[in-house]
């Protein structure tokens, strides 16, 4: 799993807890494992999109809320933004970044504290790909709220 | 029949008719069952292959000894026919009973990757899922739930060595928490399958239509070497003849072209298969539907709360083509399942617009090149009339259920007299003429004229307008022109009588053996109405031997065997009701 994809699953997983949204948690660690064998979080993520359908099925397709794909999306453009901007200002590279250096970022920007980029340019990335993914308003503004909540901060730190 | 806890409001009457409904479904799986073990299933995965496996030996070696310069060995090594064909179904016998074993053991082991909901989600999800089978009045244990990652709303109920489960993806956990009626349909559904034994059922469909395939596999790889047997004999007697290579290659392309007209009937005859255990597979599924309807919110509430669902899939064409026509068939589609749970008229009858597919393709069977040579194309004509017949007895026993659900409309009675009147013709239409017409054409690409084939276009087309009126005349004789509508007229009053009586006869003392012997009756009269003097190998023999009398008795109205069957069942029953004082 790329660092992009390492960022994302942390920072959706810190917003899905903050949302107390225990079974979503359940699914993006499942997706996350499934990264590890398939090398891709897309990848990982496609294949929980679809199933075969089978006798003793219900067999009806209904669709269930993708917050995850939203969130991991959202936040992937977000990680590209701000490392182009980075780039920009100082020139810096992070290529070599870890996964505890990729969290003490998200707290940054979650706690203010970076200048680059902001937990508002991350809430309009994630209104646009819930409008793609065809998300309810009422389930939009959830996220949002979840993702301004100011126990994602803490999440990070604690992780 | 599992009930459930009268106490949520609905009328006592509207649960009765759910019963009848649900019965309703039980008796046409349980005929589609008994047709494809009875018949369908050892005709086309165990006769055919074989008498293919057979020929295909025989024409090789025939070929061969023909080739070897000593007599004496031709003589040796040429195959006795019957000997070959008992040796080829001993063989096959043996294949399909391991095959079927080995897959259903596979099905049951498979599994795909699933954990225990944990947490106090998770507690709500087993307390839910708990809590509605007590409803059920079942004595069976509960089954575990257990989840797996998806974001579609998803179920799936197994059953192993480790007990029965249902699977919910993570959508439906979610929906289940929130409380949502659309989860507790769909809980309801997988559990009516664990309650009526289903998983069992899918992994025995599904291995046999496995067996079925491997039988039919080996069959086509023996005929495909027979053919390649044949093709160097070709090439070899071409190039040591020192014949034209046109002429050879002429002869190689027409043999090629003839194999794969006869082995055309082996895919088709996979296809046959698979098509009727899809449609069991879907039947069970409408019957998972009816009970959950039962056990929840009533027929009509029930589809509408999948209707009205904002986040379900619409239907498309497609589907509905899948629905009516794939071989690979689970699960009707969405918007014909919800229109079925609407219509009681339909429940409680023969869906025909699925089983149509699945008498359209044995009947079609003679078209392909060989199987009208098998036993005179008796087996084909077997098939036809097996399924046909099993029409016939699932309607009037769908019917005779009916009772509390009701009587069906005039209209539905009408429709299903006109589909059991021309289910009962198929049988005597034999489109063997089409399969000698291509084989034919196949025969005339290495020798011109031979079979006495024209060779300009014009007498193409004359010889195939020639094939299309043959067949038309015997549309013709088989329907009886306008009698058919009579027929099917009588069909359609008896089918109303049988299920205004169906609440009389179920309350006679005898009533199950008095069902059992009319519906007897009229199946044993349904094959005798299936008699047809070209394809006559089995009516030769008693007891069918007794259909040329049958056939001399109905012959000043020859139309009346178009509706002889119901009308038997109807005539058989109707004094017995009669004398039964309604409660």
């Amino acid at each position: 799993m790329g660092k992009e994809d390492e960022f994302a699953a942390v920072v959706t997983k810190a917003i899905l807890q903050a949302g107390g949204d225990e079974i979503q948690v359940a699914v993006l660690d499942d997706i996350v494992e499934g990264s590890k064998v398939s090398g891709s979080l897309d990848a990982s993520i496609a294949a929980v999109k679809t199933a075969k359908r089978r006798p003793g099925d219900f067999g009806m397709e209904i669709v269930g809320a993708l917050l995850i794909p939203v969130l991991i999306e959202a936040a992937k453009q977000f990680w590209a933004a701000y490392v182009k901007k980075l780039a920009e200002k100082t020139g810096g590279d992070l290529a070599e970044l870890t996964v505890t250096q990729a969290k003490d970022v998200a707290r940054r920007i979650w706690t203010g504290e970076e200048a680059f980029v902001s937990v508002s340019d991350f809430e309009t990335l994630v209104r646009s790909a819930a409008k793609r993914e065809g998300l309810s308003a009422e389930q939009t503004d959830k996220l949002v709220r979840d993702l301004r909540n100011p126990s994602v901060a803490n999440a990070f730190e604690a992780s | 029949m599992h009930s459930r806890r009268p106490d949520h409001g609905e009328a006592r009457s509207e649960r009765g008719e759910t019963f009848r409904v649900a019965a309703a479904c039980t008796i046409e799986i349980r005929s589609q069952v008994a047709v494809l073990g009875a018949v369908v299933f050892p005709i086309v995965a165990l006769i055919l292959p074989s008498a293919f496996c057979a020929f295909a030996v025989y024409v090789a070696f025939v070929r061969i000894a023909e080739q070897l310069p000593s007599a004496g060995v031709a003589e040796a090594l040429a195959p006795n026919w019957g000997a070959l064909w008992a040796a080829a179904t001993a063989s096959l016998t043996a294949i399909l009973g391991w095959a079927f074993v080995r897959n259903y053991k596979n099905a049951q082991a498979e599994n795909g990757p699933t954990r225990l909901p944990v947490g106090a989600k998770g507690e709500l999800l087993k307390d839910r899922v708990a809590a509605l089978w007590a409803e059920l009045e079942t004595s069976r244990a509960a089954p575990e739930v257990v989840w797996f990652a998806n974001f579609g709303v998803l179920a799936h109920a197994r059953s192993g060595r480790n007990g029965t489960a249902i699977e919910v993806s993570s959508g439906l956990w979610e929906r289940v928490v929130a409380g949502d009626s659309l989860a507790e349909g769909i809980l309801a559904h997988e559990m009516a399958h664990l309650v009526r034994g289903d998983p069992q059922v899918f992994a025995a469909l599904g291995s046999a239509a496995g067996a079925a395939r491997l039988s039919i596999r080996i069959a086509t790889l023996t005929g495909l070497a027979a053919m390649f047997v044949l093709v160097g004999d070709e090439a070899l007697s071409g190039l040591t003849a020192q014949t034209d290579l046109s002429a050879t290659l002429l002869n190689i392309t027409a043999t090629v072209v003839l194999a794969g007209l006869v082995l055309l009937a082996l895919p088709l005859g996979s296809t046959i298969v698979r098509r009727h255990c899809g449609l069991i597979s879907a039947l069970m599924e409408m019957r998972a539907d009816v009970l959950a309807a039962l056990w929840t919110s009533g027929l009509a509430r029930f589809a509408k709360t999948f209707e009205t669902y904002p986040a379900r899939r619409q239907s498309t064409l497609a589907d509905v083509g899948h629905s009516l026509f794939s071989p690979n068939l689970t699960h009707l589609s969405e918007a014909e399942r919800i229109n079925l749970l609407y219509s009681r008229d339909r429940l409680i009858t023969p869906k025909i617009r699925y089983f149509a597919f699945s008498i359209a393709l044995p009947f079609l069977l003679p078209t392909t090149a060989a199987t009208y040579l098998i036993a005179g194309g008796a087996f084909d004509q077997a098939l036809v009339t097996g399924v046909a017949v099993i029409f016939q007895l699932t309607t009037a026993a769908m019917l005779l259920n009916a009772g509390d659900a009701g009587c069906p409309s005039w209209r539905r009675v009408i429709l299903l007299g006109v589909a059991l009147c021309f289910a009962q013709a198929l049988p005597r239409i034999n489109l063997a003429s089409i399969g000698y017409f291509l084989t034919n054409y196949a025969v005339a690409i290495a020798v011109p004229g031979g079979f006495g084939s024209p060779t300009s276009w014009e007498g193409v087309f004359s010889d195939a307008c020639l094939t299309g009126d043959d067949v038309f005349q015997e549309f013709l004789d088989a329907t009886y022109l306008g009698w058919f509508f009579v027929a099917a007229a009588i069909s359609a009053i008896c089918l109303k009588a049988l299920a205004m009586i169906s609440v009389r006869v179920r309350q006679h003392d005898r009533s199950g053996y008095l069902c059992l012997v009319a519906l007897a009756a009229g199946g044993v009269v349904s094959v005798l109405s299936s008699y047809d003097s070209w394809r006559d190998e089995f009516f030769r023999h008693w007891p069918l031997s007794v259909a040329t009398q049958w056939f001399a008795l109905t012959e000043p109205l020859p139309w009346l065997r178009l509706c002889a069957p119901v009308l038997t069942i109807f005539l058989t029953l109707a004094p017995f009701a009669a004398r039964v004082t309604p409660s």
